[in-house]
């Protein structure tokens, strides 16, 4: 177990280098000069000057130097600085970080309230009209553009039923409340297609589970459908639900781009989309960098859960 | 010949797949003869008519610049589905093609092309887009090529794994013992055997395709007005819906009708074509 978790974790190196470059390769392929976008269009620059801001923004050496001072400084623990507002890039993330991770938060614990009910009932009616319609309905939810439902939310809860829903974003911090009363309709936009995908996960793992031997045994002891279900079937049903909703964590985690934008959300999604503008590399190399690194964790992370909880399962 | 009809026939007793089909192909009809059926022509501005909501006239109601909203979610089916069918047929080719590679070829290639295709997939795929859309332009083609990119990873990942479970079959084995060439052995034995999975793959893909180009749209980075496009019209929809909802509401509703009828059919072909899940 040990090896194995050693093994993958070093290949997870040459994955995240490649990420870097790449990330690095295609800031400073996108047309727009930094310092340009920095200074605007009303200022012309003098040489001396120009070349001050890219002494300034690191930019006065070949571009391979960059790259590595930039790794280097990431090896050390230092993110860089942002070129826009001149704060280290960690400082930037400290502060949109929670933010992200409460909205992921909350549509995790909302598509699991959604997913988890439809699915144990889908999978206990079978073959009935109440699981076409379950199947049909996450289908439905797996087709929704999450945008769409964003935009549809706010229109419904600004025009028809203002119950203060949609407003001004206010940190957790300074008023949990009124943050959770503006993080509903986020979540909720962002739960939709989780849940439509965890109810599939619920239901054809816990069909899975029920055919298995044992669940003839607990059914034949006489014991209730509903301990059977619950008690026997559904702790080891819930293993393959957990990896989705891992994966789907580490992916929101890093920020949703369409639905902060739409709600205003100052979350990790809005500060990448803004710095990809301006052209704050920094801030761009690191967040995408800092999500990939998220994202191959977690999934290593669900494989060696995998491992733990059933003991059948090795890798060697 | 007889496999494929089976499969149809089982196919066609599905009734939400089949359902899910007849989505598609509406879709399909809608978008070529949408300047036959289109009311109006979607970019033509009717004065006096900015955002007037549905009418016999305009069933659908106008945009702000008086525009007819029906015959502009028409024309936007042509958009949608062209980029979201050809951005899908370079997934395949790029995906499958270095997949079956990666599969077939020794352990050092095998790694190369895998930890590649890792790297893009572990790069969030909206940005991805946004990056090649960014650097080249937006530019249907380049849209095209964006989410093309986007999703190869996946179909790489589907093929290979495949290739590596067929490859060992012992009939594949014998036909390589009697001499049979990669080449052969790929057009007979192998590519004919991990088509399923694939199949799957592209109709998932294509609902996915979908959702990434109205997204990219919405965010200003895909078509660009005035070509009628889903998810611009939604994007520009934004700063006048609580005075004309229907302006926001039947693009939407016209994504989310075409990506179900995707899925249905992927859900269908699923059904069909995993002898698991049976």
């Amino acid at each position: 177990m040990l090896r194995y978790v050693a093994s993958r974790l070093l290949a997870l190196v040459p994955v995240l280098v490649g990420v870097s470059i790449l990330v690095f390769l295609l800031m400073r392929l996108i047309p727009g000069d930094a310092i340009e976008l920095f200074v605007g269009t009303q200022i012309e620059l003098t040489q001396e000057q120009r070349r001050e801001l890219e002494r300034i923004f690191g930019m006065d050496i070949p571009v391979h130097q960059q790259y590595l001072s930039w790794v280097g400084g990431l090896l050390q623990g230092d993110l860089g600085t942002s070129l826009r507002t001149g704060k280290a890039v960690g400082e930037e993330i400290a502060r949109r970080l929670p933010v992200s991770a409460e909205l992921a938060a909350l549509a995790m614990v909302m598509a699991l309230g959604i997913a988890l009910p439809l699915g144990v009932l889908s999978a206990v009616r079978r073959g009935t009209r109440v699981d076409a319609a379950v199947r049909v309905g996450g289908l439905i939810g797996l087709s929704l553009p999450g945008f769409w439902l964003a935009t549809m939310l706010v229109l419904l809860f600004s025009r028809f039923l203002p119950i203060g829903l949609v407003d001004r974003f206010v940190p957790l911090s300074e008023d949990p409340l009124h943050n959770l009363k503006i993080m509903l309709l986020p979540s909720l936009s962002l739960a939709v297609a989780v849940a439509a995908v965890l109810m599939r996960y619920v239901r054809s793992s816990l069909l899975e589970v029920l055919g298995q031997d044992y669940i003839r045994t607990a059914r034949s002891k006489g014991l209730r459908d509903a301990v059977v279900v619950g008690k026997h079937a559904l702790k080891n049903a819930i293993i393959p639900v957990i990896t989705v909703l891992g994966i789907y964590f580490g992916y929101l985690l890093g920020g949703t781009v369409v639905v902060e934008e739409i709600f205003a959300i100052p979350g990790m999604g809005r500060l990448m989309l803004y710095a990809i503008y301006q052209r704050d590399y920094p801030i761009v190399q690191t967040l995408v960098l800092l999500s990939a690194l998220t994202f191959v964790v977690i999934n290593l992370m669900v494989d060696v859960m995998y491992a733990l909880v059933d003991p059948r399962i090795r890798y060697d | 010949m007889t496999e494929r009809r089976l499969l149809l026939r089982r196919l066609s007793r599905h009734s939400l797949a089949v359902a899910g089909g007849v989505i598609v192909a509406a879709y399909v009809l809608l978008s070529m003869l949408a300047p036959v059926l289109s009311p109006h022509d979607p970019t033509r501005m009717v004065p006096g008519q900015q955002l007037s909501g549905p009418s016999v006239r305009f069933p659908f109601g106008t945009d702000e610049y008086g525009r007819d909203v029906l015959s502009r979610v028409i024309h936007g089916s042509r958009v949608s589905l062209t980029i979201a069918i050809l951005s899908v047929a370079i997934a395949v080719s790029l995906g499958t093609g270095l997949g079956v590679a990666a599969g077939m070829s020794g352990r050092q290639m095998d790694n190369v092309i895998m930890r590649a295709m890792d790297v893009l997939f572990a790069f969030p795929a909206i940005l991805l887009a946004l990056f090649v859309l960014a650097i080249l332009g937006p530019k249907p083609q380049h849209v095209v090529l964006a989410i093309g990119l986007v999703f190869s990873p996946q179909f790489a990942r589907v093929t290979r794994a495949a290739v590596l479970t067929v490859k060992h079959l012992t009939y594949v084995e014998a036909a390589e013992a009697m001499g049979a060439t990669t080449a052969r052995l790929l057009r007979r034995h192998i590519l004919p055997n991990i088509s399923a999975p694939v199949i799957v793959q592209v109709s998932v893909t294509l609902s996915l395709a979908i959702l990434t180009e109205s997204a990219l749209s919405f965010l200003g980075l895909g078509t660009q007005p005035p070509a009628p496009s889903w998810g611009s019209m939604l994007s520009a929809s934004r700063r006048f819906m609580e005075l004309a909802p229907w302006v926001a509401v039947f693009p939407g509703v016209a994504i989310a009708v075409v990506v179900l009828g995707f899925n249905l059919v992927g859900d269908g072909l699923r059904d069909v074509l995993d002898p698991r899940l049976r």
